[in-house]
């Protein structure tokens, strides 16, 4: 049995320090994955998140995956997975920000034009306004994170965290709706 | 008790679901006066309908477009001679302005920039390959590509006839068009399809957007757009695309035949096209191509891949019947209902679609004119052509498939159908399903061969022989599949790999001595283990073999062994063979290989740099496509280190950074097992050099008598270095004649440190040079050594010798390093150190051979600074370790070696 595998069978077994094990080791996998994409790429290369996430999870969970594992841990592997996928694209975002205001002059030539900052922007007062959700409203954060960052269909979104798929999306629903009208206020 | 926002959220999740008439109501009652409950819904609702596809598509795809356009263009802009005038596309691959050419005609165009990403020069190369045959393209229904450039900031650009319609599908709806009149149409496209099939262009990427419908004199008028294009971006599926571009390839795989679909593909031809206009005109029929749009794109790439190869779509009819409501709206677009068009479809037009969509291609439509041959003997009320498969098909697609178990029956099975078939239709019928069967075959086996040649290379070695396997059901020839089993274990990294290797490539060799991959595996095995001296009546044999016709497994496996001597040869036999291979990941690195050796020659300009931005774009795709094996790593790791080499010569710090940064990378995810290889030796040897860690490289260094057969070369100069004559000698005593002389090579060394008796050794070391079975590793190494008895004019002699006999190397280096010690003047002193340029590996030659030629002149202390020129390169490697031997023992008498006299007089009055 691997470390990932070890440490969800701890989670299942009631012992919640072992979630904090989690997050970084998804982390540093996806990480890496993202990082080896990326950086062998000219810029301007997509990465797939949904790809990243299966990947990381079928070398993190490797022969333990699919078959032995409940949908249980697979949803906390997953709610780590989207944590970790929101944290590297956040970065990169910033990063993309630096970049714009002469951290580095080769890029700043490659990225002229105001278009791109613009996403990058988007997506960091998405986050901000999706920290707030997150604490007014969590599942409908999660849903956002599972959906939107890890890239999961609704339905695992739902086996995810352990609802209805009905409820699942309901709860996307509102949760699109709250962040457009936050965000628009900006 | 809730929350107002809880409050809130439920109110307005409920209200949403109401008919817009009862909203108002339901929303003040529930806020029950509640001013600030009523904002926040009422805010929610505002936005609601503004959602729209928010956040429907997936980050990642933004993170690449933030990134995506390298120049975003407007209007007015100007791209080479054209003008850019407004947007009229975009798509996933890039976006298509409406243009003016200034010259030399005025003219409207379609101007399509691809994204950045794609590797511009190979783009071009590839549309250059193909311009002749497009420009010979001459129909109405095909709109002309006229160029391909790249934009100032390297996107390639491709103009062509500007047509101003409508995407075919779109048209037909808006028109109404009945199936008869889309039958009529696309019949225009199938002809025009077929024309370009003339001219030798496949388009490779047929898809609604790429047949537009203009309206000339109010008849509909379909122009085929893009030909050239998918070829010239080489589009097809790759792991890289997997990863990198999969947001974009998708709309495209809807359309993509079952043989585009897969990683090693067989080399597509005009019968892709002919599925993907099946797809096209399924859609046109029902409205939606034959697989859910929505499962392709919610499920991962192999998935997809799956589906398309090995899932057999509905009949059109029967799709229409699956749609449900969308039925409805489908059949009025075709100005009819659900029923009429339903009978309309079954029957004949499900047999033709279903013919062009047939997985496997030779059952397919030969050519595009023959799909609409049958669509009109449709439409004229004629039989078609089209015919459920029949009995024989069925039977030899399960013998194909099941090819083992099938062996003993097949012979039984094709004795009957022959003595059936050949009552009724005649012997001739009969041998050509023979053919058909055996072409089957060949294809599978070149097919399986790539993928097993690959998995080989990777290191992936339970699926290369699981593949290998595979293949021996298609009766390949069996000292193929030996061989292919002996390269799985060399690069399997096992224990004893090498060994049992060797013994397999033995075996290929017993069922056929001349086959090319037993022997140049067996060359590559020895070269690994460093056994030097069974490596040159290998490449006698090698140079002796030629490739069977066509096989261009066997090409390839010469490659392995020509690609260090013959660079520019070897690139252009690869560049052929990635043509029509284009996931042979190793192909990909060998030609990165060459081509960084190619670009080391023209260092001196800085114009150069792009010729190692291609080879590092090779190295990168092989990466991709093997990211495991440490060949390829550390073959990337070689190229980097010389391109960070070249770009600090220049002072490119943009992309000494770029090479360095990846080089870091690529030097971690090292293992650190490869010290059994030669190459990685090297390579890591030189990485570590140019960061300055000379700390790692002393640990390397002393471990490398203890690796696991390194090769002796290297172990007798560690010994020289501290004069452990018994080691040399039980190791020399505990080895078998060496024919290719290397051992007497290294005992003169020995000899005259021992016995300073100059005379004897020489005679004895001369007689090296007589033999005709000098290898090449020896007399390479073996001239510039023989310095060491102090003879310089009898040296150069040997080395104007060597110079004159028929190579058995080509090696470029090496002729250099002849010609020098054959005439050691100050001038070729020069031209040699000029050469090497800023390339630490060829620094490490070239010192090396100075330096010996100073310590025979009695110049100790040139000698000595040159060998420590090249120790400073830190390369592990022959020359490495004996300058390192050499300046040992200067260092600890500095009158070693006595036997020549340490003075100037001496180098004027012997020359």
């Amino acid at each position: 049995m691997n470390e990932v595998t070890r440490i969800l069978r701890q989670i299942e077994s009631g012992d919640p320090s072992s979630s904090d094990q989690l997050l970084p080791l998804v982390y540093q996998e996806l990480r890496r994955l993202a990082a080896s994409r990326l950086a062998n790429e000219q810029p301007g290369q997509t990465l797939q998140a949904t790809a990243l996430v299966h990947e990381a999870y079928l070398r993190l969970l490797g022969n333990d995956s699919a078959d032995q594992t409940s949908w249980n841990s697979r949803g906390h592997f997953f709610g780590a997975a989207a944590e970790a996928m929101r944290r590297i694209l956040i970065e990169s975002a910033r990063r993309r920000k630096q970049f714009r205001r002469g951290g580095d002059r080769i890029r700043v030539e490659l990225e002229e034009g105001a278009a791109i900052s613009d996403v990058s922007n988007e997506l960091l007062s998405l986050d901000e306004a999706l920290a707030i959700l997150d604490k007014k409203d969590p599942l409908a954060a999660q849903v956002v994170k599972l959906r939107y960052f890890a890239g999961l269909k609704m339905q695992d979104v739902a086996n995810s965290l352990g609802v209805s798929l009905r409820t699942a999306e309901r709860n996307w629903t509102y949760a699109r709706t709250w962040l457009r009208a936050n965000i628009a206020e900006d | 008790m809730p929350t107002p926002n809880d409050n809130a959220k439920s109110i307005f999740l409920r209200v949403i679901e109401l008919e817009e008439a009862e909203r108002h109501e339901f929303v003040l009652e529930k806020c029950d006066g509640d001013d600030v409950l009523l904002a926040e819904v009422q805010r929610l609702l505002d936005h609601h309908t503004e959602t729209g596809s928010f956040l429907d598509a997936l980050p990642a795809e933004i993170v690449g477009q933030t990134a995506t356009f390298g120049g975003s263009y407007g209007e007015g802009d100007r791209i080479g001679s054209y003008k850019l005038l407004q947007t009229i596309g975009e798509g996933g691959m890039g976006v298509v302005y409406m243009a003016e050419q200034m010259h030399p005609v005025k003219r409207r165009v379609a101007l399509k920039i691809i994204k950045p990403g794609m590797d511009s020069k190979q783009v071009l190369a590839r549309f250059e390959a193909e311009r002749q045959a497009l420009a010979m393209m001459d129909h109405p229904n095909i709109a002309k590509v006229f160029e391909a450039g790249t934009t100032e900031s390297g996107c390639p650009y491709f103009v062509m006839e500007l047509v101003k319609g409508v995407p075919i599908t779109g048209f037909c709806d808006e028109q109404k068009l009945s199936t008869r009149e889309r039958l009529q149409l696309f019949v225009t496209v199938c002809q025009a399809v077929q024309h370009a099939h003339q001219k030798g262009i496949i388009h490779r990427d047929l898809k609604p957007s790429n047949v537009l419908i203009a309206k000339f004199d109010d008849k509909p008028v379909a122009k085929v757009i893009d030909f050239g294009v998918a070829k010239a971006m080489n589009q097809e599926l790759t792991e890289r695309t997997m990863f990198t571009q999969f947001g974009q390839i998708v709309g495209t795989l809807e359309y993509m035949s079952p043989e585009q679909a897969q990683f090693n593909q067989l080399d597509i031809d005009t019968r892709s096209d002919v599925y993907s206009l099946g797809v096209l005109l399924y859609e046109l029929l029902v409205g939606s191509p034959p697989f859910d749009r929505d499962r392709l794109r919610t499920a991962a790439l192999d998935e997809v891949m799956r589906i398309i190869r090995d899932e057999q779509p509905p009949k059109p009819s029967a799709r229409l019947s699956t749609l449900g409501a969308k039925a409805a709206t489908v059949s009025s677009n075709r100005s009819s209902t659900n029923s009429v068009l339903g009978k309309s479809i079954r029957g004949d037009i499900d047999l033709i679609v279903m013919k062009a969509l047939e997985k496997d291609r030779t059952r397919r439509y030969e050519t595009a004119s023959g799909f609409a041959a049958d669509l009109k003997r449709f439409l004229d009320g004629e039989t078609v052509h089209a015919r459920p498969a029949s009995t024989w098909y069925r039977a030899r697609m399960t013998i194909a498939r099941n090819r083992g178990a099938f062996a003993a029956a097949t012979v039984i099975m094709l004795g009957c159908l022959i003595g059936l078939t050949g009552a009724i239709v005649g012997l001739s019928r009969a041998a050509a399903e023979i053919q058909a069967k055996n072409q089957i075959l060949a294809q599978l086996r070149e097919t399986m061969t790539g993928e097993a040649l690959n998995l080989a290379l990777v290191g992936d070695y339970a699926n290369a022989i699981e593949r290998i396997d595979a293949l021996k059901q298609t009766e390949a020839d069996p000292s193929l599949c030996l061989a292919l089993r002996g390269m799985a274990h060399l690069y399997s990294l096992k224990d004893g790999h090498n060994a049992e290797a060797i013994r397999l490539f033995e075996e290929a060799l017993k069922h056929d001595r001349n086959s090319i991959p037993a022997t140049t595996g067996m060359w590559l095995a020895v070269d690994q283990l460093g056994e030097y001296d069974k490596m040159s009546s290998l490449r006698r044999r090698i140079n002796n073999l030629r490739p069977r016709a066509n096989s261009d497994i066997d090409r390839f496996f010469l490659t392995q062994t020509t690609r260090h001597i013959e660079p520019k040869a070897t690139h252009e036999q690869l560049e052929r063979l990635l043509r029509k291979h284009r996931f042979w990941a190793a192909a990909y690195a060998f030609r990165g290989r060459t081509q960084a050796q190619l670009a080391k020659l023209n260092y001196a300009d800085a114009a150069t740099v792009v010729a190692f931005e291609v080879a590092i774009d090779d190295f990168d795709v092989a990466s991709k496509l093997a990211p495991e094996s440490v060949f390829v790593a550390s073959d990337y790791l070689l190229a980097l280190v010389e391109a960070v080499e070249f770009a600090r010569f220049h002072s490119l710090s943009s992309k000494e950074a770029e090479w360095m940064s990846k080089a870091s990378q690529l030097y971690a995810s090292l293992p650190s097992t490869d010290h059994r290889f030669g190459y990685a030796f090297r390579s890591r040897t030189m990485y570590l050099a140019l960061t300055g860690d000379w700390a790692a490289i002393d640990a390397i260094r002393s471990s490398m008598p203890n690796q696991e057969k390194p090769p002796r070369w290297i172990l007798a100069a560690f010994w020289f270095a501290d004069k452990q004559y018994d080691e040399f000698e039980r190791f020399v005593d505990s080895r078998p004649d060496d024919p290719t002389k290397l051992d007497d090579a290294l005992r003169a060394i020995y000899d005259v440190d021992v016995t300073h008796d100059v005379d004897a050794v020489a005679s004895a070391s001369e007689a090296i040079f007589d033999s005709d079975s000098v290898a090449t590793g020896v007399d390479g190494v073996a001239v510039t050594t023989h310095l060491l008895l102090g003879r310089p004019d009898e040296t150069a002699r040997i080395a104007k010798k060597l110079l004159s006999m028929e190579s058995l190397l080509d090696d470029p280096w090496y002729t250099l390093i002849l010609e020098y010690i054959a005439s050691p003047s100050d001038e070729n002193e020069a031209k040699l150190l000029r050469l090497a340029g800023p390339f630490q590996y060829d620094r490490m030659w070239a010192y090396f051979a100075v330096g010996m030629e100073a310590l025979a002149n009695g110049d100790r202390s040139k000698a000595r600074a040159c060998f420590d020129e090249v120790l400073r390169t830190g390369i592990l490697d022959g020359y490495f370790v004996w300058a390192y031997a050499f300046k040992r023992r200067i260092e600890a008498d500095p009158a070693w070696p006595s036997w020549i006299p340490a003075n100037k007089e001496l180098v004027s009055s012997s020359r």
